[in-house]
């Protein structure tokens, strides 16, 4: 079906005259019509106008103007990313009557790059607090098994590109969410370098470690969508200044001569590690030890010290963001997202000092780390994926995942699926993280893996059919 | 969710001040400072109740007292580190 095709394939396709956008479009909307009424990802379409920009890039490709491998192709927006004219809720009462003017520069550029926008994604209410119960709209439901959590905070994100509702999707990762879903549902998520990508127009959570990135389902896919959206925005005062790569340039040359750096310890002696996980990851690094690179285990910092001040600054970054609107109109907000931001409330601004000093010595520390390798190859989740109804599971969330310390160093960070899970049918994920403004090299060492361990092309049970 | 379960155990809590129990009004048991902001938001009546707010008060200073640790730990290494100059020395005149 056209709309489980990568985005690359139907690029291609569309390139040759095999099919239009309006093709294209059509059999999205389709899908989320189907689809979405169960899995509740999309809270937002734009039906009739994605058709007639379809046409309008369909007229533009016919007359030999391709714009390049997104003209015609579909993507979606997290809730927390601005389309001109339409609103930006975060999933929260507190916006929901909030219309952008403009667009944000990300969705500028997939606009220019003629990308068809086809609607908004549900997310956790502003980005976190959890599974979202009491917000504006309900948590989506993991395609893969509709009794298993997600994850957060771009939800709506993972679960679109998962079941074919749109092939890319854009989410923001501040403690981890980009990565956390898309681990969960088993689609590629980056999370750029800090200031690879502008977040001008983009809802902030905790600004000194919030990246936005594309969400699909396979690697080639993330590269194309990331070369639209990398580059310099003199409006956004994080944004560097620097050369952007080719990011498939060198995609398929394999790993032969890297250093991979395994960070592997902290999972293996944990009791709520899943073997299923270790097992898929284990195959991963028997496959690049056999691709030629060279593998060295690798220490990390402190964990639950990265997470709690991954946690104290996102608590007193996003306080300082809401202080204004916790006083005024609390009773807009759900209750996770609520009691998640007034954490915030408690801390000093000599505690988000001591946080900051920390941190400069937490990202010292996995310098020094991985100052010999390449590349660094560790767990995203390391844990089953929760059931929805196991709070407990909830509640910890973040101490089996390994995300955090990548949003304190700003480095590029990557997950990708590695394999699917032969007890509970859920996918399996492993993260791949590398220098600063180095996403080539992270692209060209998962694409090599998603090869190997041929998870190109997941995909879930079409089990939300039987969903009531 | 649930952030119940994510609560310090009695046995995991760092000492407070005289009278930090949990057999006391939410209020009661805060140092100075917390207090004061525990009692502007509940006054305020943000959460639906005190044992919600308390949870908030809760998991920040378990992160706090983490840092707190690890910051004291270091600093005192950090005492023990001997600075060496590394500019040339010049002839004056």
């Amino acid at each position: 079906m056209l709309a489980e095709k990568p985005l690359y394939a139907v690029s291609e396709l569309i390139r040759r005259g095999e099919v239009s956008p309006v093709e294209v479009t059509e059999a999205i909307l389709q899908r989320i019509e189907h689809a979405n009424p169960v899995l509740k990802a999309f809270i937002q379409l734009s039906g009739d106008k994605a058709l007639a920009d379809a046409r309008r890039a369909e007229k533009e490709i016919h007359a030999g103007r391709v714009r390049g491998p997104l003209h015609g192709v579909p993507f979606a927006l997290k809730d927390l990313i601005d389309h001109a004219g339409i609103p930006t809720t975060a999933n929260s009462r507190v916006l929901q009557d909030w219309t952008p003017e403009r667009h944000a520069h990300v969705t500028g550029l997939l606009k220019e790059a003629g990308a068809i926008y086809i609607g908004k994604l549900v997310t956790n209410e502003f980005a976190c607090g959890g599974a979202p119960t009491d917000a504006l709209h309900p948590a989506p439901l993991n395609p893969w098994s509709a009794d298993h959590v997600t994850a957060g905070s771009s939800s709506g994100s993972a679960v679109a590109v998962a079941a074919g509702m749109v092939p890319l999707a854009l989410g923001t990762d501040t403690n981890g969410s980009i990565r956390n879903p898309a681990s969960r549902c088993g689609v590629v998520g980056m999370k750029p370098t800090y200031g690879r990508v502008s977040r001008r127009g983009v809802l902030p959570l905790a600004p000194s470690m919030d990246h936005v990135g594309p969400m699909t389902r396979c690697v080639r896919d993330n590269a194309l969508a990331l070369q639209a959206l990398a580059g310099f925005d003199r409006r956004d005062a994080t944004s560097r200044n620097l050369p952007v790569d080719d990011y498939t340039r060198d995609m398929e040359a394999g790993v032969k001569g890297l250093r991979i750096g395994v960070i592997a310890d902290i999972f293996r002696h944990d009791p709520m590690t899943d073997p299923q996980h270790t097992q898929a990851f284990d195959a991963g690094l028997d496959a690049l030890s056999s691709g030629g690179a060279t593998l060295t285990e690798i220490p990390l910092p402190d964990l639950a010290l990265c997470n709690a001040v991954a946690r104290s600054l996102l608590s007193m970054e996003g306080f300082a963001m809401h202080e204004p609107w916790l006083n005024s109109v609390p009773h807009l907000y759900g209750s996770g997202c609520k009691s998640r931001l007034l954490q915030g409330a408690f801390f000093s601004a000599a505690d988000y000092l001591r946080a900051q000093r920390l941190r400069g010595r937490l990202i010292e520390q996995l310098a020094a780390a991985s100052a010999q390798v390449d590349v660094i190859i560790t767990a995203s989740c390391y844990n089953a994926t929760p059931r929805v109804d196991d709070e407990i599971a909830a509640a910890k969330r973040h101490l089996y995942q390994l995300h955090m310390p990548f949003n304190l160093s700003g480095q590029p960070a990557l997950v990708i699926p590695s394999g699917v899970s032969q007890i509970d049918g859920l996918p399996l994920s492993l993260q791949l993280a590398g220098r600063p403004f180095e996403e080539a090299l992270l692209y060209r060492v998962a694409y090599y893996l998603e090869q190997a361990l041929g998870t190109a092309s997941l995909q879930p049970p079409q089990a939300w059919e039987a969903v009531p | 969710m649930s952030v119940s379960d994510d609560r310090p155990t009695q046995d995991m809590r760092q000492p407070g001040p005289p009278g930090l129990s949990h057999d006391q009004p939410a209020a009661a048991m805060l140092p100075s400072r917390h207090g004061d902001v525990f009692k502007y938001w509940q006054d305020k009546r943000v959460l639906a109740s005190d044992d919600a707010l308390l949870r908030c008060l809760e998991q920040a200073r378990e992160c706090i007292e983490q840092m707190h640790t690890a910051l004291s730990c270091r600093e005192e290494a950090f005492t023990h580190v001997h600075l060496e100059p590394t500019s040339q020395k010049t002839d004056a005149g």
